[in-house]
C-alpha cells in the first residue's frame, strides 16, 4: 500500500514537474512558491520570439523556471509542449510591468 | 571608407539579441512595433545623391532639378494589441542644387499592421503574416503646383494616398527570406484648376535576411513600384512608370532598448526603369522603444 501511495505521489510530482501547462502568476506569487528553492534561473520567453528557442533546448543544471511573457498563454503552452523543458512554467500579464522587462530573450538569476 | 567604418561600428555596438528576428521584411514602413514594444520613436537622417530622370525608353538623363537631398524622419508608434500597432511619420526635407537649397516639410503618413499570423518556434516554417494599412496625407508642394525653375520646392508628390499591403517573412533560419506587396490608390484632386487622377501604385518588396551570431541583422533586397498613369482633365496624361530598386540595411541592437540601423539604397538602378528617376541614398536611423 505505501509503495502505490510512492508511485501515486511520485507521478503526480512528476507529472507537475514536467507539466506543460503555464501557471497564471504574479511575481509575488512566483517568489512564494519558488520560496526555498535557492538560486535558481529565470529564463522568460514568448512563443513569437526566436531567439528564445536555445534557451527552451537546452539542458539545466540546477533550478529553471520559465516565465511566459508577452504573449497568449495558449501559444506559449503550444510551444512548452513542443520543447518540453523539464521545469515548471508560469504565465503572466503583469510581471513584465513589474520587473520592468522590455525585450526578450531575457533571463535572471534569483535567490528564491 | 565611411560605410566600411559604419558597418564595424555596428558590429561592435551589438549587445542584445533580436528578440524578433523576423517582425516585417523592411517594406515600406521605417517603424516596425514588435510584439513586446509599447511605444516606439524613429529618428532618421537621410542623405540622396546622383540624381537623374529616366525618360519612357529606360535612358538617364541629368536631373534639371534637385542634385542632394537631406531627409529627416521622425516617426513614433504605438501598440494598440500584441498583435497591432500604429504608426505616425513626418520628415522634414532639404532640396540641393549647387549652392541653391530650399526646406520644407514633407507629408504626413499614418500606417498600421495587423498580424494575421504569428510565428511560433516550434514550427520553423511558420510564416509571419501581416496586413498593412496605411494614410498618406498630401500637404506639401508637388512638382505640380511649383513655383522654383529647379523644382527645389518640391517635397511631395502632391497625392493623399491609402494603402492595403500584407506583409510575410518566412521561417527562423540564419536567413529568412520576406517579401512585402503594396496597393497604393493616391487620391484624385485638382491642382491649379486642373482635375488629376492617378491611377493604382503596386509596389513589391522581395527581400533576404541573415540574423548574425553576434546579434546583428543584415537585409538585402529589392523594391519594384509600378506607378500607373495619371489622367489630366486637359487630355495631357501622365504615362505610367516603373522603378526598380535594391537595398542593403544593417541593424544592431545597442541595448534592449535601442537599435541603430544603416541602410544603402539604390534607386531606379537595377533591372527595367521607364518614366522615373534615379539616386543613391544612404540611411542612418535610430529607433528607441519606451
Amino acid at each position: 500500500m505505501k509503495l502505490i501511495s510512492k508511485i501515486l505521489i511520485g507521478l503526480i510530482v512528476s507529472s507537475n514537474a514536467f507539466s506543460n501547462e503555464c501557471k497564471e502568476a504574479s511575481w509575488s506569487n512566483v517568489k512564494e512558491w519558488q520560496k526555498g528553492k535557492g538560486p535558481t534561473e529565470v529564463i522568460f520567453f514568448a512563443s513569437w520570439c526566436s531567439s528564445c528557442k536555445d534557451h527552451l533546448k537546452q539542458d539545466f543544471k540546477g533550478n529553471v523556471i520559465f516565465i511566459s511573457i508577452f504573449d497568449e498563454r495558449s501559444d506559449s503552452e503550444r510551444v512548452l509542449n513542443f520543447f518540453k523543458p523539464s521545469a515548471t512554467c508560469y504565465f503572466s500579464k503583469e510581471i513584465e510591468k513589474e520587473l520592468k522587462i522590455k525585450s526578450l530573450p531575457k533571463t535572471l538569476n534569483v535567490d528564491f | 571608407m565611411i560605410l566600411r567604418l559604419l558597418f564595424l561600428l555596428f558590429m561592435a555596438s551589438a549587445h542584445q539579441a533580436f528578440a524578433c528576428a523576423s517582425c516585417g521584411s523592411s517594406g515600406d514602413d521605417p517603424l516596425v512595433l514588435y510584439p513586446n514594444d509599447s511605444f516606439k520613436m524613429l529618428l532618421q537622417e537621410s542623405n540622396g545623391q546622383g540624381y537623374s530622370n529616366i525618360d519612357s525608353h529606360g535612358d538617364y538623363r541629368s536631373s534639371g532639378g534637385t542634385q542632394c537631398k537631406w531627409t529627416t524622419t521622425a516617426s513614433l508608434g504605438a501598440a494598440i494589441s500584441r498583435r497591432s500597432f500604429a504608426t505616425i511619420t513626418k520628415s522634414y526635407i532639404e532640396n540641393r542644387r549647387g549652392n541653391l537649397h530650399k526646406q520644407g516639410f514633407g507629408d504626413t503618413s499614418f500606417a498600421g499592421r495587423y498580424s494575421l499570423a504569428m510565428l511560433s518556434i516550434e514550427n520553423e516554417w511558420s510564416p509571419q503574416i501581416q496586413a498593412l494599412f496605411g494614410y498618406k496625407h498630401s500637404t506639401s508642394q508637388s512638382t505640380k503646383s511649383s513655383k522654383d525653375p529647379y523644382l527645389l520646392d518640391v517635397f511631395g508628390n502632391g497625392f493623399s494616398e491609402i494603402k492595403t499591403g500584407i506583409d510575410v517573412w518566412w521561417g527562423q533560419w540564419t536567413v529568412k527570406p520576406g517579401m512585402a506587396l503594396s496597393l497604393v490608390q493616391p487620391l484624385a484632386r485638382s491642382i491649379n484648376g486642373l482635375r488629376y487622377s492617378p491611377n493604382l501604385i503596386l509596389r513589391t518588396t522581395a527581400s533576404l535576411s541573415y540574423l548574425q551570431p553576434f546579434f546583428v541583422k543584415w537585409v538585402i533586397g529589392t523594391t519594384t513600384e509600378n506607378r500607373g498613369k495619371v489622367k489630366v482633365e486637359d487630355g495631357t496624361d501622365q504615362p505610367n512608370g516603373l522603378t526598380s530598386s535594391f537595398f542593403l540595411t544593417v541593424e544592431s541592437m545597442v541595448t534592449e532598448m535601442d537599435l541603430a540601423r544603416l541602410s544603402y539604397s539604390e534607386i531606379g538602378t537595377i533591372g527595367r526603369n521607364y518614366n522615373t528617376y534615379s539616386s543613391r541614398n544612404l540611411t542612418l536611423a535610430y529607433i528607441h522603444s519606451f
